[in-house]
C-alpha cells in the first residue's frame, strides 16, 4: 500500500493519479474518518479491515489530509476528529510499503 | 544538548520523542556511574525525567484521559515523572548535568503561562503589560520558557523538548490573546529551533529531520 499525506490540497489526488495511474485510488481518507465517527464506528479499527480486505495484490493507493497543524479545536467532535484522523494516519504509515508527504505539489518520500 | 521534536496533534511526536530520550540516556551510562553516593536509590536516580506540564484538571475527562493515555505510553520506558506545569526554571533544582529531560510540551506550558489565573494573583507580575507591548511579552517568553529551556541545554542536560505545529489554520481571525498565543508558540519554537541540536518532525510516526532537504528518516545517537 502507498500512502500519501499532506495539508487540504498540496496534490496529493494528482500526484496519485499521475505516479500510481494503474492502482486503485482512495481518496480524503480524513473524510471518511469522519463519516465512520458520526456512524459510530472506530476509525482506527475501520482502516485495519480495509487493509484486510485488499490484500490481494492489487496496488492500493490511500491520500489523506494532515488535519492536525492547527490551534485545539473547541468543538469536542472535531478534537476527536483530528485526533482519529491522525492516529489513523499514523497506522496507515506503519502498514505502507511507502509514504509519500506533499507540499505545493512536490512529494517526498518518507519511507 | 537540546533535541527539539515537533509535530501536529496525533502525528505520534510523543512516542518518537519518549524513545529519542530513552535511547539518547541509555547510551550514556548515566545513573550507573560511580561516585555519586546517596544517588542511587533515591528519586531521580535513573537521572531520566518526564517534565509534565499538564494541569490534572480532575473535572475535565478529556484531560484525564490524555493524561492517562500518556502515563500508559510512557510506563516501563523508566522515566520519573516531575509535574512542572508552569515555572520550569525550578527544573534545574532537580535536574543534574548528564540527565536526561523530556519536556512535553511547549504548547501546555505556553497556555498555563500566559492563561492560568493562580494563587499567586496578579500581584507585582513584572509581565503585566506583556498584552499590550511586544517587548514585554518577548521578555516574558525568555524568562519563563526559552531562558530555562536553554540553561538546561547549556548546563550539560540533554533536553528533548516537544513542540506542537499549530499555526497552520484555515481560520486565522484570532482574538488578541489567542493571537499573541500562536505567535508566543512561534517565536518559543524557532528560537529554540535555532539553537538546538536537531529539529525533528514527526509526520504520521516518522520523523524527519528538519533542515535535511531529504526526508531521511533521522536517527540521533549519541
Amino acid at each position: 500500500m502507498i500512502f500519501i499525506i499532506g495539508g487540504a490540497s498540496e496534490g496529493q489526488a494528482e500526484y496519485a493519479a499521475a505516479q500510481y495511474p494503474m492502482a486503485g485510488i482512495i481518496g480524503a481518507y480524513h473524510m471518511r474518518v469522519r463519516e465512520q465517527m458520526t456512524k459510530g464506528l472506530d476509525p482506527l479499527m475501520e482502516a485495519e479491515k480495509l487493509l484486510q480486505k485488499n490484500d490481494v495484490g492489487d496496488e492500493l493507493v490511500i491520500w489523506s489530509c494532515e488535519i492536525g497543524c492547527g490551534l485545539v479545536p473547541a468543538d469536542p467532535f472535531e478534537r476527536a476528529w483530528r485526533e482519529a484522523s491522525g492516529r489513523v494516519n499514523c497506522y496507515f504509515a506503519a502498514q505502507a510499503d511507502r509514504v509519500i508527504r506533499m507540499v505545493c505539489g512536490i512529494g517526498t518520500v518518507l519511507k | 544538548m537540546l533535541i527539539l521534536v515537533t509535530g501536529g496533534s496525533a502525528s505520534g511526536k510523543s512516542a518518537y520523542a519518549e524513545d529519542l530520550a530513552v535511547r539518547l540516556h541509555s547510551g550514556t551510562g548515566a545513573g550507573e556511574m560511580p561516585g555519586e553516593p546517596g544517588r542511587r536509590g533515591s528519586l531521580g536516580a535513573s537521572g531520566l525525567w518526564y517534565a509534565a506540564t499538564m494541569y490534572h484538571d480532575l473535572s475535565d475527562e478529556e484531560t484525564v484521559r490524555r493524561i492517562e493515555k500518556h502515563r500508559r505510553q510512557r510506563a516501563g520506558k523508566g522515566f520519573e515523572t516531575l509535574e512542572q506545569p508552569r515555572g520550569i526554571g525550578a527544573l534545574k533544582m532537580r535536574v543534574r548535568p548528564g540527565d536526561t529531560v523530556l519536556l512535553e510540551d511547549l504548547s501546555n506550558l505556553l497556555a498555563n503561562e500566559l492563561f492560568f489565573v493562580g494563587d499567586e494573583g496578579s500581584a507585582k507580575d513584572p509581565y503585566s503589560e506583556k498584552w499590550d507591548n511586544e517587548t514585554v511579552f518577548e521578555s516574558f517568553l525568555r524568562e519563563r520558557i526559552i531562558g530555562p529551556v536553554l540553561k538546561l541545554h547549556k548546563s550539560g542536560v540533554r533536553v528533548v523538548a516537544v513542540g506542537n505545529r499549530i499555526a497552520e489554520e484555515t481560520d486565522t481571525s484570532w482574538d488578541r490573546y489567542t493571537a499573541a498565543y500562536v505567535a508566543g508558540l512561534q517565536k518559543i519554537q524557532t528560537e529554540l529551533g535555532k539553537a538546538a541540536d536537531q529539529v525533528v518532525e514527526v509526520v504520521c510516526g516518522i520523523p524527519v529531520i528538519a533542515g535535511s532537504g531529504d526526508g531521511s528518516e533521522g536517527v540521533m545517537t549519541e
